[in-house]
Formats: structure tokens, C-alpha cells, sequence
């Protein structure tokens, strides 16, 4: 390893102290991309200043779901430009040409408005992960599919799904939330809930607040830890009595109850909720059975978790999970 | 003379080309000086938004990325600055406390303690002053009488030393269990 002794530590000492200045960043930024080496040292001096102390650690969020909140605040802003006397003077005849102009169209056309564009999202094996245009976040399940119209412009925030999604839905008093599934629609103003259509049944279950479900005339109310049920067939609406199991939610919330159930079971449970695979190269551990609560943990933290109660060996490369060891029984 | 990103459909994609590149540089840049990740994720989101609505200004890729960097650097620096001025207020701040990698990160928390233990004196002082209490450079320096340039090469001496010990450590230990492997 002779390119470690030439590291430029004193440049990412100061960078990691928050020390470095824009070009520093950019000549540390560029450095790692020099070598496919320089990123593995510079891993390694990050562990050493991450690990030495106990507080929070360096951690990439979800780039996509970034992309998507900042393409959410990207609509509707103008570009802010820098004007000439003489082009400022332009601009106000092109202004007044415009208003002139929509005027025109106003008187002429009536309330003819154009359809904004519908945004539409589906989902294969995968679940999906996203954040709608009023900073709602939604989590699309397998095999679901979701609508709605573009910037969430109209006097209420419609979508329409299909299959199984959760909504983590943004408070706006005066702009409903409204799911719009099968026959029913389903209706919010801000509030954490899960909308499952299958072909027998539409069940709402509520984590937070309340919903208002409906179906034609008739409607219901559902609040937090009640699951509302619309009966396809028969065409009626009605509360399941009791609470819910919670892990069924587990694939969007990530919060889990396991109560004394099968490595199997909660595996299959976790490969969905964070997108790994994971793979028993011992299959008789898929029946050690085991109980443990988590509230949205890492899925590292899970791993070792189960490593340490069950006696196993839990290997991580890339998305998959390799179980081994000795197991539960001995 | 205004220089252009080009057409609207095109200026989203390269405002998201922009994104995809620099992103994770901007964000743990942000993170070095906020040394929070929602704080910093917030500070990147904020400067690509002011990117997007200067992008009339804009001109070609190598003045976007220092354009990018350099706003991180000083919306971040206000963001501290604010924070400072609530600081005076609310009573300090309990440091953030992170249930994440708790099992993982205590033992090696405790070997690099141990590390940072042997280091020489000077330079477990300015690397504590720095790395636990969050001390500027400048402070360092002046409360311990050295230069700042000193702060800086005492500093680049104790990752050195940290990083060799730690990761020849772990290689070791990777070569005793093949060697194990093996010989089984």
C-alpha cells in the first residue's frame, strides 16, 4: 500500500474538522474520483473519524427521493434573471402583451383550462419510495400503481391507486387528500394511513389521524389503530373489529413487532421493507424462531441483532444477506 | 447576453445531471460543516433550488461546480451562524444521540479510543480538541499558543497514524483467519 503513505491527510483533516473551503472540498471531491485506491483510504480515514466518536455518523441519504422533493420545489419557480434597463422595458410590453393576451382568451373561451399533466408510477417486484409534489410521501408496494395530476394544481390533492401503497400525507386544511381506489374513495387531511385493494376487498388501516372512507352515499369513519374494510361484492363498508397487526405495515414504516416468529417469515418481511435479498446457506436455520421489537433501524442494526439472538453468522454483499452458523438448536 | 442552459425541457435534465454528479461530494461537504445529515441534505437541496432559479445566469459546467460548492459552503456557514444565535438563547444543545450502529460502532469506538490514547501528546490534545469538541482550528491554535499550520499537520499526523493502526489491525486479523481456514 505505498499510495496510503502519500495520502494527503493534512487536506482531509481539514476537510473532515470543516475546516476545507469550497476549492479544498472540490480538490478532495476530485481526488477520490482519481483512483479507484483514494476511495477505498479515503473509506478508511472517514471510519476513524466517524468511529471516534459516538455521535452522528456520516450517512448519504436517499438520492432519488432527494431528487424528487427538490424537483417538487423546482415547478413553479421562474427564473430569477438579472435585467438590463432596456430589456426590463421589454419585458413590461411583453407583460402587457401578455395580460392583453389572456384577457383575450379569457373573454373568448370561457373557463377552458388546460389539463395539467397526470404523473404516473408502478411498481414491479420492488417497492417504491416517494415524495408527492405537496411533500406528502408516499410507498408503493408490489405490483401498485399510482396517479395524479401534476403539481397537485386543483382545489383538492387527488390520486388514484392500485394495489397497496402507504400515504404519509402532509397537512393542508383547506386542500383534501383524497385516494380514489376501486369504487371507494378515501378521504384525508393529514394523516398516516395504508390502502390495500384486492380482488375480494379495499382495507384501510390508520396509523395517525383519521379517514373518512366512501363508497357512493354511503360513508365511514376510520381512526388511528382501526382498519376499515369495503366488501367488493357485497358492496359495503365497515370497521374490522380490533387492532391490526402493525407488521403489515412493515413494508413502508419499517416498524416491526416480531412475536416469536420464523427467521423465514421475518426475512421475507425485511427483504421487502429495504429492498435486499436474503439468502440461508443454512437451510435449517429458516425455523429458529425468535421475538424483538424495531422502530425503522437500519437494517445493519437488524442483522446484528438477530446475529447476536440467534447464534448466527449474518454476511453482507452489496443487496444480499448471507445467514450461516450453527444456529438456534444447539 | 444572457447565457443559457438551453430550452426548458433541457435545463431540468441538466439541472439533474448536475445533481446526480455532484450530490454526494456537495451533501458530505455540507455534513463536515453542519455534521448533521438532514441539516445537510436540506443545505444541498436549498443550493440546487437557487441553481435552478439562476440558471439564466449560469454558464458552462466548470463554473456550475464551483458555483455549487461554494454556495454549500456559505449556506452552511449561515445556517451555524443561526444556529448560534439560537444557542445564546436555548440552552446548549444535548448532543444529537444516534441509536444507528450502536452494536456495530462500540467496539471499534473503544479500539480507536484506545489508539487515540497513545498517540504523543500534543497531538491527542489537538486531535480531541478538534474531533470531540468541535473546535475551530484558529481556536486551537491560539488556546495552545501554535500556529494554525501546526494545528493542521498535527492533525493530518493523528489520521495517519489512526488510519495505519486501525486498518493494518483488521487486514491482520483477515490473514489469521485465512491462514485458519486454511490450515483447517
Amino acid at each position: 500500500m505505498s499510495t496510503a503513505e502519500n495520502l494527503p491527510y493534512e487536506l482531509l483533516g481539514r476537510y473532515f474538522s470543516g475546516e476545507a473551503t469550497p476549492e479544498e472540498a472540490m480538490a478532495v471531491d476530485d481526488w477520490i474520483r482519481e483512483h479507484r485506491d483514494h476511495r477505498k483510504l479515503y473509506d478508511q480515514v472517514a471510519a476513524v473519524w466517524d468511529d471516534a466518536a459516538l455521535q452522528q455518523r456520516y450517512r448519504l441519504p436517499d438520492k432519488a427521493a432527494a431528487l424528487q422533493e427538490l424537483k417538487a420545489k423546482m415547478t413553479g419557480r421562474p427564473v430569477v434573471r438579472k435585467m438590463l434597463p432596456l430589456s426590463r422595458i421589454a419585458a413590461g410590453l411583453v407583460l402587457l402583451a401578455g395580460v392583453a393576451a389572456i384577457l383575450f382568451f379569457m373573454l373568448r373561451s370561457g373557463n377552458e383550462r388546460e389539463a395539467p399533466a397526470i404523473v404516473s408510477k408502478q411498481t414491479g417486484e420492488a417497492i417504491r419510495r416517494d415524495t408527492l409534489p405537496d411533500r406528502s410521501t408516499v410507498v408503493l408496494n408490489s405490483h401498485s400503481a399510482l396517479q395524479y395530476a401534476e403539481g397537485f394544481r386543483d382545489t383538492a390533492r387527488w390520486v388514484k391507486l392500485s394495489g397497496e401503497a402507504w400515504f404519509d400525507v402532509t397537512s393542508q386544511p383547506h386542500k383534501p387528500f383524497i385516494v380514489a381506489v376501486g369504487d371507494v374513495r378515501i378521504e384525508v387531511l393529514g394523516t398516516s394511513f395504508n390502502v390495500r385493494q384486492s380482488d375480494t376487498a379495499i382495507a384501510v388501516m390508520v396509523k395517525t389521524g383519521a379517514v373518512r372512507m366512501s363508497e357512493g352515499d354511503s360513508s365511514i369513519q376510520v381512526k388511528a389503530g382501526q382498519e376499515g374494510v369495503y366488501h367488493i361484492a357485497r358492496k359495503e363498508l365497515g370497521l374490522t373489529a380490533g387492532a391490526f397487526n402493525s407488521n403489515q405495515l412493515g413494508y413502508a414504516t419499517r416498524v416491526f413487532n416480531f412475536d416469536n416468529i420464523t427467521l423465514k417469515e421475518i426475512t421475507a418481511q425485511l427483504e421487502k421493507a429495504y429492498g435486499i435479498r436474503v439468502v440461508f446457506e443454512n437451510k435449517a436455520l429458516e425455523d429458529c424462531t425468535m421475538s424483538s421489537s424495531f422502530d425503522n433501524k437500519p437494517i445493519e442494526y437488524i442483522f446484528e441483532v438477530i446475529s447476536v439472538t440467534l447464534n448466527v453468522t449474518c454476511r453482507f454483499e452489496k443487496e444480499e444477506v448471507f445467514i450461516n452458523g450453527a444456529g438456534c438448536g444447539g | 447576453m444572457d447565457i443559457h442552459f438551453g430550452k426548458a425541457k433541457d435545463q431540468e435534465k441538466l439541472v439533474e445531471e448536475c445533481f446526480h454528479t455532484y450530490f454526494d461530494g456537495l451533501h458530505r461537504y455540507a455534513f463536515t460543516i453542519l455534521k448533521d445529515n438532514d441539516e445537510a441534505k436540506d443545505a444541498v437541496q436549498a443550493v440546487f433550488l437557487k441553481l435552478w432559479e439562476k440558471r439564466a445566469d449560469i454558464d458552462e459546467q466548470q463554473s456550475v461546480k464551483s458555483y455549487l460548492y461554494t454556495a454549500v459552503y456559505h449556506y452552511c456557514l449561515n445556517v451555524k451562524r443561526h444556529e448560534k444565535v439560537k444557542d445564546n438563547y436555548l440552552a446548549q444543545r444535548p448532543p444529537a444521540f444516534e441509536h444507528r450502529n450502536e452494536l456495530v460502532s462500540k467496539e471499534t469506538h473503544r479500539r480507536i479510543m484506545e489508539h487515540i490514547d497513545s498517540l504523543s501528546p500534543q497531538c491527542r490534545l489537538i486531535f480531541s480538541k478538534s474531533r470531540f469538541e468541535g473546535r475551530k482550528y484558529a481556536e486551537i491554535a491560539a488556546d495552545l499558543g501554535l500556529s494554525v499550520k501546526t494545528v493542521e499537520v498535527q492533525m493530518g499526523k493523528a489520521l495517519k497514524i489512526l488510519r495505519a493502526k486501525l486498518f493494518d489491525i483488521t487486514i491482520m486479523i483477515l490473514f489469521a483467519c485465512l491462514f485458519l481456514c486454511v490450515s483447517i
